[in-house]
């Protein structure tokens, strides 16, 4: 197996095991609403790194889902589409999050049992 | 009119392939996102156009990057390479079949095959040629997606983005205005293209409708050319198509369309004292009642006037979207 497929595989397994958490993030992140590339800017500084070509399609979808809202800011230079987190949306994240700690607490154990 | 940017043609052929009740919003969006990018990579140094040119290269194909803010994965032959099978796909049966069609009528008539025998064979070999791409063409791209591991072998580059083509704000004028010329020459064939037909033989003056037949259907034609008239004049002042419109053309379409092609189908519309005068030997049998070239006519003429209201009907539902939209 060379060296390349490894770090192939490698990469496949990270993206599944952020995939979900990308979701999780902006519904947490837009409480305090903003516009797209702000979002991926700030998420980025938070050690979130999302592609562009994931982050815009799925705040297209957490919209029509209804787990956030949005509006058109036409003040500046461009209009900007700024997206908050709805009741639904924020209650989905706390749902979320609680399963984070649940499956964070899960590995912690399996890490430890393989270590003692 | 300022010249459309790469990023207007951009976001039009991104655009496009998104349903239009989601246009307005998807192409606000999508510019936004353009935008900002753009502003980073000059704040980053870059240069303006540079800039542009990077980012929507790396956006790619705009048909695909729509089909993932649609939530349509391409997913027939795989993303990578859907659009360009289809692209190709459509680009070879339309240069392959009618080259075969072509060929193979050429073929049975150098060997004297039947008019019958011919248009039965041309429709058997048309289909096994399309079943044969399509399967053919599919089983490559299919193979191509394996071995490239879904990446696509040909790079996108923004050279190939359309040119911007707004649709002109007075197109339902130019149609009415285009339509009523039509009209009109229809009216002037009507009135005097018959007498300019000239006899086969150039003996004395053979008239090539069937006299008693032409006698009351060329007055009737000019009635509903008439009835036409009104339709388009009405059409302009009611300012777009809408449902009852597009009845009244299919109404109008087929009495215009139906007198001609049964005449055609039951061998009155064209004098046979003209058809035996012609060169061609069979010309009576297959131009007359029931015969196979008569026929195939008759069907043109109402699949021609079909175009009418199918045209109506796209237009009247876009109007009424339109409306819903906004």
């Amino acid at each position: 197996m060379g060296g390349d497929e490894i770090d192939e595989i490698e990469a496949g397994h990270r993206q599944e095991l952020r995939r979900g958490t990308v979701g999780l993030a902006c519904l947490l992140r837009l409480r305090t609403p903003d516009y797209g590339y702000a979002l991926l800017e700030s998420l980025g500084a938070d050690g979130i790194d999302v592609d562009a070509n994931t982050l815009y399609p799925l705040l297209r979808r957490l919209e029509k889902q209804g787990l956030v809202t949005s509006e058109w800011s036409t003040g500046e230079a461009r209009p900007r589409k700024f997206y908050r987190t709805s009741p639904e949306g924020d209650r989905l994240a706390r749902v979320l999050t609680d399963d984070w700690h649940r499956l964070d607490a899960a590995l912690r154990g399996l890490i430890q049992r393989g270590e003692s | 009119m300022t010249t459309p940017t790469l990023t207007d043609r951009y976001l039009f052929a991104a655009a496009r392939s998104v349903p239009q009740t989601q246009r307005t919003e998807f192409r606000s969006e999508l510019a936004e996102r353009i935008g900002d990018s753009i502003d980073a990579k000059v704040e980053g140094g870059a240069d303006r156009e540079a800039a542009e040119l990077d980012v929507l290269t790396e956006l790619g194909n705009p048909d695909a990057l729509a089909a993932t803010y649609a939530d349509r994965p391409l997913q027939l032959i795989g993303p990578a390479h859907y659009l360009l099978w289809k692209r190709l796909l459509k680009l070879l049966l339309a240069i392959v079949l009618p080259c075969v069609a072509f060929a193979y009528v050429l073929a049975q008539l150098i060997s004297g095959a039947g008019m019958g025998e011919i248009y039965g064979g041309t429709v058997v070999v048309l289909i096994n040629v399309t079943v044969h791409l399509a399967f053919w063409t599919t089983a490559v791209f299919a193979f191509i997606d394996r071995v490239s591991g879904g990446t696509s072998v040909v790079d996108w580059k923004p050279d190939e983005l359309p040119v911007v083509v707004e649709p002109p704000r007075n197109q339902l004028r130019i149609d009415v205005v285009s339509n009523l010329v039509l009209v009109v020459l229809a009216a002037l064939a009507i009135l005097v293209g018959p007498g300019l037909i000239p006899s086969p033989d150039g003996a004395g003056s053979v008239p090539f409708f069937a006299p008693a037949t032409w006698a009351w259907l060329q007055w009737y034609l000019l009635a509903v050319l008439v009835a036409q008239l009104a339709f388009w004049l009405l059409l302009l002042r009611h300012g777009r198509w809408s449902y009852p419109f597009v009845l009244a053309s299919l109404v109008l379409a087929a009495a215009a369309a139906l007198p001609i092609a049964a005449t055609l189908a039951t061998g009155r519309l064209l004098n046979p004292e003209y058809l035996a005068r012609t060169d061609w030997a069979d010309a009576v049998e297959q131009l007359g009642s029931g015969g196979v070239v008569a026929s195939v006519l008759a069907v043109g003429v109402v699949a021609g006037a079909a175009v009418w209201p199918i045209d109506g009907f796209v237009k009247a539902r876009r109007a009424r979207q339109e409306l819903l939209a906004g």
